[in-house]
């Protein structure tokens, strides 16, 4: 997982639960580089599951919680660090379109050691759209929270339905069947 | 519990560590990229080179070689030059087949590839030669061409008639 999700998860947990909440999930956690990270590496997994576990252990709040709204706090992130990305989009479809051909293509060109999750969809008009999303992690939660994140972002109203599916080829499965307001906006 | 200054330090240090291991992995990447760059370089060296190894070999080719491109020439290498008599006032590239009279030839040809065809051709002197020609579809600059070798065969019409 590259640096920069788990710098933004201790800057977040600095800043809306305190400093001292970050050491103490950092020191209870077994991390390679001892909470060390820069935005240009690469780190495993699991680290961010200790992170986020520990974190639960410190505040009682569930873990899916946790990172839904770890998801949502990135989005608007990404918005702060790279304005550009979402401003070749003029929705949360067209965005959300974008995802598997273009937006993860470009990461995997600067990042060749990235590992990122895939999305297939099987529906997409103006009102609705239906994808399923796999990842070798258990991070739909922190999906469904990126999701949230765009759609507050774009100030659309838009409902999620999520349907968590059987794993498949060691991947889990998500199905996120999102619907569009009729007047689109909230 | 750490204090507030304990918190502060190892918040620091973590900051330290973060940018010791980002100059580490940017160093990385900068000699990677070099490498490439100079791989890349290679590369290319070897490309030009085997580019001038062609150029040399169909330079120097008895065979006329000619290449037709949008319908006009746009190579035509030394023997092509001899065998169409080029000379200073008249130049073979940018002509057409027609103007060789072997539109038709190579028409034809280019629906049986690598098929020897004996025709007439024309000189820029516009005078006539017993000519036997292969045609073979190729890509110039990226673009659908026709490669055309050529071989002055007057000699042994003569024989023949």
């Amino acid at each position: 997982m590259k640096g920069i999700v788990f710098r933004e998860f201790i800057d977040m947990v600095e800043s809306q639960f305190s400093l001292e909440t970050a050491d103490a999930i950092i020191q209870a956690s077994s991390l390679s580089t001892h909470g060390a990270y820069t935005t240009v590496g690469t780190y495993p997994h699991q680290e961010m599951v200790d992170l986020v576990a520990n974190l639960f252990e410190r505040t009682g709040i569930a873990v899916p919680a946790l990172l839904q709204h770890f998801g949502r706090h990135l989005f608007s992130r990404f918005v702060e660090i790279h304005p550009n990305f979402t401003n070749a989009f003029t929705d949360v479809f067209s965005l959300l379109n974008a995802l598997e051909y273009t937006i993860h293509v470009d990461v995997n060109k600067l990042y060749r050691d990235a590992e990122l999750p895939t999305f297939s969809y099987e529906q997409d008009d103006q009102q609705h759209m239906v994808f399923v999303y796999r990842s070798r992690r258990q991070m739909a939660d922190f999906a469904h929270g990126l999701i949230e994140g765009c759609i507050a972002h774009f100030k659309e109203s838009i409902t999620i339905q999520r349907a968590d599916l059987p794993p498949m080829d060691g991947e889990a499965q998500t199905r996120f069947a999102l619907v569009r307001a009729a007047h689109g906006h909230a | 519990m750490a204090t507030p200054e304990e918190l502060l330090q190892r918040r620091l240090a973590r900051e330290i560590s973060a940018r010791q291991q980002a100059e580490t992995l940017l160093e990385q990447k900068s000699l990677e990229l070099y490498i490439e760059a100079q791989e890349r370089q290679a590369a290319l060296q070897q490309l030009q080179e085997s580019e001038e190894r062609y150029r040399q070999i169909v330079e120097m080719s008895p065979d006329a070689i000619l290449v037709e491109l949008g319908g006009l020439l746009v190579f035509a290498n030394s023997a092509a030059r001899r065998m169409f008599a080029e000379d200073i006032g008249r130049q073979l590239l940018g002509l057409s087949l027609n103007d060789l009279g072997l539109q038709a030839d190579v028409a034809r040809a280019t629906e049986h590839p690598s098929e020897r065809i004996e025709t007439i051709a024309t000189r820029l002197d516009e005078s006539h030669f017993d000519i036997a020609l292969r045609c073979m579809p190729m890509v110039h600059h990226g673009q659908a061409a026709m490669q055309i070798a050529a071989r002055d065969i007057s000699d042994r019409k003569r024989l023949e008639r």
